[in-house]
């Protein structure tokens, strides 16, 4: 009789749970959420990469940046006790909800606790270009240093970076061709250079490449033109362009790839096009990150503007 | 004419939380015999373990959520038996502490399950409001309500507080009313008592022969509790207790020695931190183990036994993790023939089965 009782009384009491997103939840002050490093502390002894029990964290000594895979990160804590200079701190916050696996990079250039994600959702993936593109949380300080004093681009001698086109659209090595060949087509471009996080180009995938892949057998390529004649060939033909498909572009891009830094001069990276006969070669910072891509494109309209201006 | 027939039971069921398969051998609305299936959820832990030993430590954890401290503090033993580490008393206090801790919630989710699975809703609300107070409670000590990563070769990496066992003693001493109510519903309730008292019987002599473990074999008039042995805390000088037992084997005496031993984690937790001095919570290990060790702790489901074996590497030659469930899950095939077709959900969960561990 006494859970009578109870069940009256839970009937007119308050609910035993929390409102969840309405109502707050408070974790304890040493809740295991999240860690957050404090760049202007780290001496890049890695530490905290060698002792973390699930390869969660990736240092990056030249380039002062340390990267945390929220996604394998257990919130073991060990990090934190590692650090010699207490640049790790464990946090009671989780991280907010993505929907792709998340790459927190903690630069030496932000302020203390501030980090950028590397990954983004799907298909907004393949529209990072230089770090300044990247949706910041919280943004990039305003007054990174900028190089102002735009370059001299006269006529055909100037350099690489004054033609570039610097709103690269990328992959990255294990999305699949068949989101290459959306981007391509959505974007009217023929060729996306494949990078890894920290916008090193591992490769480049164009159409031809996938057109090759997809191509392969008796006919060749060309057999992806042939009419459709609802004979076993069909079949055959939507099974290898499946097989493409599904691929990851890490195992169709041509790689390596013959890249220019941004000094380079235009006349030079026309000789290399010519001779390589290559479509588009890609423009590296001094830091050796992708930062824009010279394509044959750009090249016809530098020409064009030279000769207008004489 | 009663004609024979077989009944799948799982490996996905309304009643079961984790994948176990039991092929009923059915004649009508009795149950004649029983076959069962595991092996659904392995996940390769023991080879994955071979691999770091530190990273067991965390690994271990993720063996099982609901025993996590316990294959941790398995596994570390067993390293620090082989290095010849004796580690400090307040660290094996409050390994005892947290492991209590986990019998608490661990119990309470397996009471709960129970109740639910005969239909009572109302019971299996109160009991898992009560394991809320206890999981926020060692979210506040650890940091995390599933996997603690307190334990560390050699001792405990994180210190408990005197503000901590404050808090730990104030909101045991709030949760013994309510425990105590659970426990007279539990013990005197016509519905729970009409759907468990004599069903799924296991005997004496069947619980040895099966060599049952943990609550399963308690409930079998079986006095058998590692804790007895002295491990972590519980061979300090100053704790007391006695393992609780029963003579009936059945569902009820099952969910009783759960009920009883909420209290008696209560009594050890208490006496715990009254013993607790002021002292390093760890002693540093270097290098690489060698040799090979066993250890055994009583997981809130029975005897868990890990073997670990090393070779001075950082990569290990084998470790094996023996569960309670495993042994527990055989008896199974004593308990349920000749009972009801709707008793075998009760039953099974009865003997609270972790598949997670039992497969690994």
């Amino acid at each position: 009789m006494s859970m009578m009782r109870t069940a009256l009384k839970n009937l007119v009491s308050k609910p035993a749970t929390r409102k969840y997103p309405a109502e707050p939840v408070v974790l304890p002050e040493g809740e295991r959420g999240r860690i957050v490093y404090d760049m202007s502390k780290c001496i890049f002894c890695g530490l905290c990469e060698k002792r973390c029990p699930t390869n969660a964290i990736m240092m990056d000594k030249p380039n002062k940046r340390q990267s945390v895979s929220r996604a394998k990160c257990i919130a073991c804590g060990v990090c934190v006790e590692s650090c010699p200079t207490d640049a790790i701190q464990m946090r009671p916050e989780y991280s907010p909800p993505a929907t792709a696996p998340e790459v927190h990079v903690y630069d030496a250039k932000l302020t203390p606790h501030q980090f950028t994600v590397a990954s983004l959702p799907p298909f907004e993936r393949a529209k990072v270009a230089g770090p300044e593109l990247m949706p910041a949380v919280p943004a990039f300080p305003s007054e990174e240093p900028k190089k102002e004093k735009p370059p001299v681009c006269e006529g055909l001698d100037g350099p690489a970076r004054c033609v570039m086109s610097s709103r690269v659209l990328t992959l990255f090595e294990d999305d699949t061709v068949r989101k290459a060949v959306q981007v391509m087509v959505a974007n009217h471009v023929d060729g996306l250079p494949v990078v890894d996080i920290n916008l090193k180009v591992l490769g480049i995938v164009t159409g031809t490449d996938i057109a090759r892949d997809a191509g392969r057998g008796k006919e060749g390529i060309l057999s992806l033109l042939f009419p459709r004649t609802g004979k076993k060939e069909d079949k055959d033909r939507d099974e290898r362009l499946r097989v493409t498909m599904g691929k990851p572009v890490r195992e169709i891009m041509s790689s390596p790839v013959i890249t220019a830094s941004e000094d380079t001069p235009l006349s030079e990276i026309a000789a290399l096009m010519d001779k390589n006969r290559f479509n588009r070669v890609p423009i590296l910072d001094s830091a050796g990150r992708l930062s824009g891509i010279i394509a044959r494109g750009d090249i016809m309209r530098a020409i064009a503007r030279s000769i207008e201006q004489q | 004419m009663v004609s024979l027939s077989v009944t799948p039971f799982g490996p996905q069921h309304p009643s079961l939380l984790e994948p176990i398969h039991l092929k009923l051998k059915v004649e009508e609305e009795k149950v004649v015999g029983v076959d069962i299936v595991i092996g659904y959820n392995h996940r390769g832990l023991e080879r994955a373990m071979e691999l770091d030993f530190k990273r067991n430590i965390y690994l271990s954890e993720r063996v099982c959520g609901i025993c996590s401290f316990q294959h941790s503090t398995a596994y570390c033993q067993a390293i620090e038996q082989m290095a010849g580490l004796e580690i400090p008393t307040r660290a094996k206090l409050i390994r005892t502490i947290m492991i209590e801790l986990q019998r608490m919630t661990s119990h309470l989710l397996t009471l709960g399950h129970i109740a639910e699975v005969m239909g009572y809703e109302n019971l299996f609300m109160q009991t898992w409001r009560e394991r809320e107070s206890v999981m926020a409670l060692i979210d506040r000590i650890a940091g995390n309500r599933v996997h603690y990563s307190m334990n560390t070769i050699g001792g405990i990496r994180k210190d408990v507080g005197y503000d901590t066992t404050k808090d730990i003693e104030i909101t045991l001493m709030q949760l013994l009313p309510k425990l105590e109510e659970i426990r007279g519903v539990f013990a005197k309730d016509s519905t729970f008592r009409k759907r468990t008292v004599g069903v799924g019987v296991l005997s004496r002599s069947a619980a040895v022969k099966y060599g049952a473990v943990g609550p399963t074999a308690r409930a079998s008039d079986v006095p058998y509790d590692v804790r007895l042995s002295s491990y972590a805390g519980y061979g300090v000088e100053g704790i007391r207790f006695r393992p609780v037992h029963r003579d009936d084997g059945d569902s009820y005496s099952r969910s009783m020695v759960r009920v009883e031993e909420l209290f008696q984690s209560v009594d050890l937790i208490q006496q715990s931190i009254g013993l607790l001095r002021d002292e390093p919570v760890n002693v540093p290990f270097r290098g690489n183990p060698s040799g090979e060790a066993f250890s055994r702790v009583e997981a809130p489901r029975g005897e868990l036994f890990y073997y670990v074996k090393a070779k001075g590497e950082v990569r290990l030659d084998r470790v094996k993790i023996r569960t309670p469930t495993f042994v527990n899950v055989q008896c199974l095939a004593e308990m349920i023939p000749n009972c009801q077709l709707a008793d075998v959900p009760v039953i099974t969960t009865s003997i609270d089965p972790c598949i997670c561990c039992t497969d690994r």
